[in-house]
């Protein structure tokens, strides 16, 4: 066991292990680039200048960085309460229709409320959905990985059959809904652009669970439940109690995700309404360390990715499935970030070890 | 003749503890040789060693006469020809007996369907030689805890193993099975094998053709059988290696309030040898309870209850008067400070390696109002008490942030300590709490557990270590198998102790 | 006549399209029973899809389209299996980029070709004689060669699981590593093994679903057949025969379902979710009884060594 009580060598490891995880990504990347044919250089310029290059790109690239930012902060309470939810999609799905159905049905109320009326609505649900899962585990011992993994497609399911069969206005072709009431939408935030105040919400957020992560008994319950749940019970913590509520919260934010996409991006409900922004979040948060913080930056790189994706089919040709690549790529490879990091730690170590110092 | 296997000047050490001091010990062929010990003298320690699982720190083993390197548990088996059958069955859970047995080569006929016929007969050949009645066809996981041993030897016999190690085994078995078991490995024997049988009974040492005994990580004595006589081995086993400097005796007649009092507990079902069958004890204010034992006697259940994880069968619990059987919960305990809690284990129970120092040092749902007034951090009063109790303690730490893991065995324990022993509570439950820790902090922890008890807390001490019992412990009482008995003080000797530990009458 | 012809369409398309939910099934049972688990497996059948198509309309030959589809899929179970096995990385999370990596790039590749192409499907096999049989014969003997091939799979691998020393071995290293490996078995070897299979039977899955019986690619045409695989493996208890019902059973709902929907009113929403719904289930009363899950499932074998 590396005995480092100055703490450098562990964040040298750190930092050292994410570069090379990132240095594989890319490099993987590139080849897949020069074999379909293109060059590298242009694609990665591509990239940048569609994610930045205008006030209208970044605006998409925030409108992206929304909703992956909303289900990183649901992830990082579960994940570290020691609860591995990737029923993150599903809850967006829910919250996003509960979040529609109060902006299209609930007329007269003055905008701020009304707003807050469909966030609650969608928080509500998602939470309630995760919720369930939660429930399934601290009673029956059921494992969460596969319930809240295969909630998403029930939830998918059901939150297509309410559009179809309730929401869905008989003169429409796609399966979509009415429109929002203009009481419900989102204000934009940066003229000219589709930079909605949702994100402006999400980034509230990270700030909010950060707080209650950091300085609340909540938070501190929710880590000690995470990294021991054994100690933490015997110091008279009640789990179960804990498990639900980080679940809760959980699905919660991931239902915010949705309320975003609906309230701020199409203003309506429409059947696709997530491009796998759940699964995302779960490279992110990683990335991110399951700091909520570090999230911000993450969403916004991951919106960025999807965002510049367009510019490169629009303007290039390639199809934008070119970044889901890219996105797949870095949750493989993040996943070699811990090895590297133990790897570099035991190599630093040695190294100081022997010099004397440490 | 050369010795089937021999370990010379083996060392292993863990952090600051010396498991194996210098350890010179061999087989011969055809030998049943008992490994004699407590717990903590480092039985298992040089098995592991020996089995591949540990590496040593120093020394040298001998196969045969040849220098062996032994680094994995696969080279042990296949390569030297070792076998161990522990107290943790190393069987495939689904698998038939048979199919278990033949693991190694399963039997096939036209090159690719299992021989099942083939398996059955060779089950039965075995079962000729063993005397047991395997069933060749039943599934393992059905099976007892003792059957499941059974297939352990006859898989041994099978593979060849020409040197076979048995740790512990009769602590599953009846005592029927013990002869059984006892016959079988005679026959072994005649047979040219090697045997060592760890054991803490002396009975079952006493059968075997040498003894070693092992005390605090030394060898005290390796004699033939005939040469030993129970006294002796005891006082291999058990020799006072420091003065054992009493408590002040308490004036006599002098009553005591009683802070918990456990009134007929019984717990568990069916005949776990860990199952208490109607424990009563008290533990009064100012004074130290000491319950001495060998691990798997009880000592596991009283823990539990009184920490709110099992729900007894029967009995009352008794908190300052008040019977709190109903509602022992860990919440309830600690939400109303009735209990401070070190347990055994603490890397896996007793702390929160991944968290910060000061995390740790603030644990406990009955302080939380203190350090999170209103629900929110209080950042400095937790630095200044973490700060505090990190000098108070002399914990040796980077600084408060620094992570838990980052402390040494002696220093986390330290840590934990000085987080339950800063709890105001009346009552305070310490189990093994000098495990694995260098003399300097188990002097240490000591002397504040003494300290504790002079302010008037009631200590409830349940440990292995025998010194460390009569050290402190105003009052003793021994465990075995799910029976106290408390001492009186004549009978506080280690002598009568020792004897009853391994179940032996006083006057045996 | 009406029932009968629409009862004969039933019970055909049942058949007829359980293979591409059977083989994946069949495949990650294998790999399951071993320790490995393959949340990509929509992955490996949508690559599979993508490759047999591209083979098929490039070389006008159905069976080495079919034979790079499974390969595909192989191919990139070998990715996870390294992951999973040698790196000991989390499975799931590994599993999940898997699945986005097939995705992105079996759509990728089909942007970037653009081919439109209709296929031939695979032509009915019908069995001499037993066809003649009234409904019977038209529905069951009349299908085409995967179905045939299929349901004997489900024999063989029923029998060589239970009866053969390969499937005691799959079965060992993932109930209990350890002891397969001190008995002197390579659990790494086995487990890579069994996620090659479990790779090239979901690409064979999903190459038949393209051009054995949908004629074409499209994207996402997979739809969620991967994660029903899974949930089929563990519906039916790792057991092929189980298996083949579960196959059969979520098979038949998805061809039953515009009658259903008429004759029952209840939406073909409701009906889709039937396979995780029941997973769920039974997935919380597994841990009750697990009698037959592999024990080791997901959890990555450390050789301890001496430390």
């Amino acid at each position: 066991m590396v005995n480092d009580t100055s703490g450098q060598v562990t964040a040298l490891a750190q930092i050292g292990s994410f570069l090379l995880a990132m240095l594989v990504v890319f490099i993987v990347f590139s080849i897949l680039i020069v074999i379909s044919g293109f060059n590298p250089v242009v694609v990665y310029q591509g990239l940048i200048v569609g994610a930045l290059g205008s006030p209208d790109a970044l605006g998409q690239t925030f409108i992206r960085m929304g909703p992956i930012l909303f289900c990183s902060l649901g992830l990082v309470v579960s994940f570290r309460c020691g609860m591995w939810n990737i029923g993150s999609e599903g809850q967006l799905f829910l919250g996003a229709l509960a979040a529609a159905v109060v902006a299209i049905y609930l007329p007269g109320f003055p905008k701020v409320i009304h707003i807050i009326l469909a966030m609650a609505a969608a928080f509500l649900v998602g939470g309630i959905w995760a919720g369930l899962c939660g429930f399934l585990k601290t009673r029956f011992n059921a494992n969460e990985v596969i319930t809240t993994l295969l909630s998403n497609f029930i939830a998918i399911w059901l939150s297509f059959y309410f559009l179809k069969y309730h929401l869905q206005p008989k003169w429409a072709f796609n399966p979509s809904s009415l429109q929002i009431l203009p009481t419900a939408r989102l204000p934009i935030l940066m003229k000219g652009t589709l930079f909605h105040g949702g994100i402006l919400i999400a980034v509230i957020c990270a700030f909010i669970v950060w707080f209650m992560m950091k300085k609340t008994s909540l938070g501190y319950s929710i880590d000690a439940v995470g990294a021991n749940k054994q100690a933490a019970e015997y110091s008279g913590i009640r789990v179960n109690r804990i498990i639900l509520i980080s679940m809760f919260i959980s699905g919660g934010l991931a239902g915010l995700a949705g309320m975003g996409e609906v309230l701020g991006v199409h203003h309506l409900l429409i059947r696709n309404i997530s491009p796998h922004y759940g699964f995302i979040a779960i490279a992110a948060v990683f990335i991110a360390r399951l700091n909520p913080i570090g999230a911000i930056v993450v969403s916004f790189l991951m919106g960025a990715i999807l965002n510049g994706g367009r510019y490169l089919q629009i303007i290039m040709g390639i199809p934008t499935h070119l970044v889901d690549i890219l996105v797949a790529l870095f949750v493989i490879f993040m996943l070699l970030q811990p090895i590297a990091e133990k790897k570099i730690k035991a190599a630093l170590a040695a190294r100081f070890q022997k010099t004397g110092e440490v | 003749m050369l010795p089937a296997l021999q370990a010379i000047g083996i060392v292993k050490t863990y952090d600051s503890l010396v498991a194996n001091d210098r350890i010179d010990f061999e087989v011969r062929k055809g030998e049943l040789h008992a490994l004699l010990g407590e717990n903590g003298a480092g039985k298992s320690t040089l098995l592991n060693v020996l089995y591949g699982v540990l590496k040593p720190d120093a020394g040298t083993i001998y196969v045969n006469g040849k220098k062996a390197r032994i680094t994995s548990t696969r080279d042990a088996i296949l390569k030297y020809k070792i076998g161990k059958v522990s107290q943790y069955s190393d069987l495939v859970p689904s698998f038939t007996v048979g199919e278990n047995i033949l693991y190694g080569e399963i039997p096939v006929k036209h090159g690719l369907f299992i021989d099942r016929a083939r398996i059955n007969r060779t089950v039965n050949e075995l079962n000729r030689t063993t005397g047991f009645k395997l069933n060749a066809t039943a599934i393992v996981e059905d099976l007892s805890v003792g059957e499941q041993q059974h297939i352990e030897l006859t898989k041994l016999l099978y593979q060849d193993a020409e040197i076979i190690f048995l740790d512990e085994p009769s602590s599953l078995l009846a005592p029927q099975e013990v002869k059984k078991l006892f016959g079988l490995l005679k026959g072994l024997i005649r047979k040219g094998r090697s045997i060592i049988f760890v054991t803490h009974k002396l009975e079952e040492a006493l059968d075997c053709d040498r003894i070693t005994v092992l005390r605090a990580g030394r060898v005290t004595l390796t004699e033939e059988r005939k040469e030993v006589s129970k006294d002796i081995l005891l006082k291999a086993m058990f020799e006072e290696k420091i003065a054992i400097s009493r408590r002040t005796a308490r004036p006599e007649g002098k009553k005591l309030d009683s802070i918990l009092e456990v009134r007929n507990l019984i717990t568990g079902s069916g005949d776990r040898r860990g199952n208490l069958k109607k424990v009563s004890f008290t533990v009064n204010r100012g004074e130290i309870m000491g319950i001495a034992g060998i691990a798997g006697n009880g000592q596991k259940d009283i823990l539990d209850v009184l920490t709110g994880f099992l729900r007894p069968r029967a009995g009352k619990i008794l908190l300052k008067g008040t019977d709190i059987t109903a509602s022992l919960s860990p919440y309830r305990l600690r939400i109303n400070n009735l209990l401070a809690y070190i347990p055994e284990g603490r890397r896996t129970i007793g702390s929160f390696l991944k968290l910060p120092i000061s995390e740790n040092m603030i644990m406990g749902v009955g302080r939380m109002s203190r350090f999170y007034p209103h629900g929110l951090r209080d950042a400095t009063a937790i630095r200044q008490f973490s700060l505090s109790l990190i000098e108070e303690y002399g914990v040796k730490a980077a600084g408060p942030n620094a992570r838990a893991s980052s402390l040494s065995g002696g220093n986390l324990q330290k840590m934990i300590v000085a987080r339950e022993l800063s709890l105001d509570t009346d009552l305070l439950i310490v189990a093994q709490p000098t495990h694995g820790l260098d003399f300097k902090t188990a002097e240490f922890v000591h002397t504040r557990l003494i300290e504790e008890a002079e302010k008037g807390r009631g200590i409830l001490l349940i440990s292995k270590d025998l010194d460390e019992v009569m050290k402190l412990s105003d009052r003793i009482a021994i465990v075995y198998e799910g029976e106290l008995r408390e001492l009186s003080p004549r009978e506080v000797n280690l002598d009568t102790i020792s004897r009853l530990m391994v179940g032996l009458e006083k006057d045996d | 006549m009406e029932l009968y012809s629409a009862l004969l369409t039933i019970v055909t398309s049942t058949l007829t399209s359980s293979v591409a939910l059977l083989l994946p099934a069949l495949g990650e049972n294998v790999s399951e029973r071993s320790g490995v688990l393959n949340i990509g497996v929509e992955g490996y059948m949508i690559v599979g899809s993508i490759t047999s198509y591209l083979v098929y309309v490039s070389s006008g030959n159905i069976w080495l389209g079919l034979l790079m589809g499974m390969l595909a899929g192989g191919l990139l179970s070998l990715v996870h299996a390294v992951f999973s096995i040698t790196l000991k990385c989390n499975q799931v999370i590994c599993g999940i980029g898997i699945w986005l990596f097939g995705l992105g790039i079996s759509g990728y590749i089909f942007r970037l070709l653009d081919i439109t192409t209709i296929t031939e499907k695979f032509p009915p096999c019908p069995i001499p004689l037993l066809e003649k049989i009234p409904f019977l014969g038209p529905a069951f003997f009349d299908q085409n060669i995967f179905v045939y091939i299929s349901l004997a799979l489900v024999l063989i691998f029923s029998v060589v699981l239970s009866k053969t020393s390969w499937g005691l071995l799959n079965r060992g290293a993932g109930d209990s590593p350890f002891s397969t490996d001190m008995a002197g078995h390579n659990v790494f070897f086995i487990r890579y093994i069994s996620t090659f299979f479990c790779g090239l039977m979901s690409g064979l899955g999903g190459a038949y679903l393209a051009i054995g019986i949908l004629s074409r690619f499209s994207e996402g045409m997979t739809a969620g057949r991967g994660f029903i695989a899974i949930c089929i493996v563990i519906f039916g208890g790792w057991n092929p025969w189980k298996i083949l019902f579960g196959a059969l059973f979520f098979s038949f709902i998805d061809s039953f379902q515009l009658y259903l929907q008429v004759w029952t009113k209840i939406p073909y929403p409701f009906l889709v979710m039937l396979p995780y719904l029941l997973t769920i289930i039974v997935v919380t009363y597994i841990s009750r009884r697990s009698k037959n899950i592999p024990r080791k499932l997901a959890i990555p074998y450390i050789r301890g060594g001496a430390e």
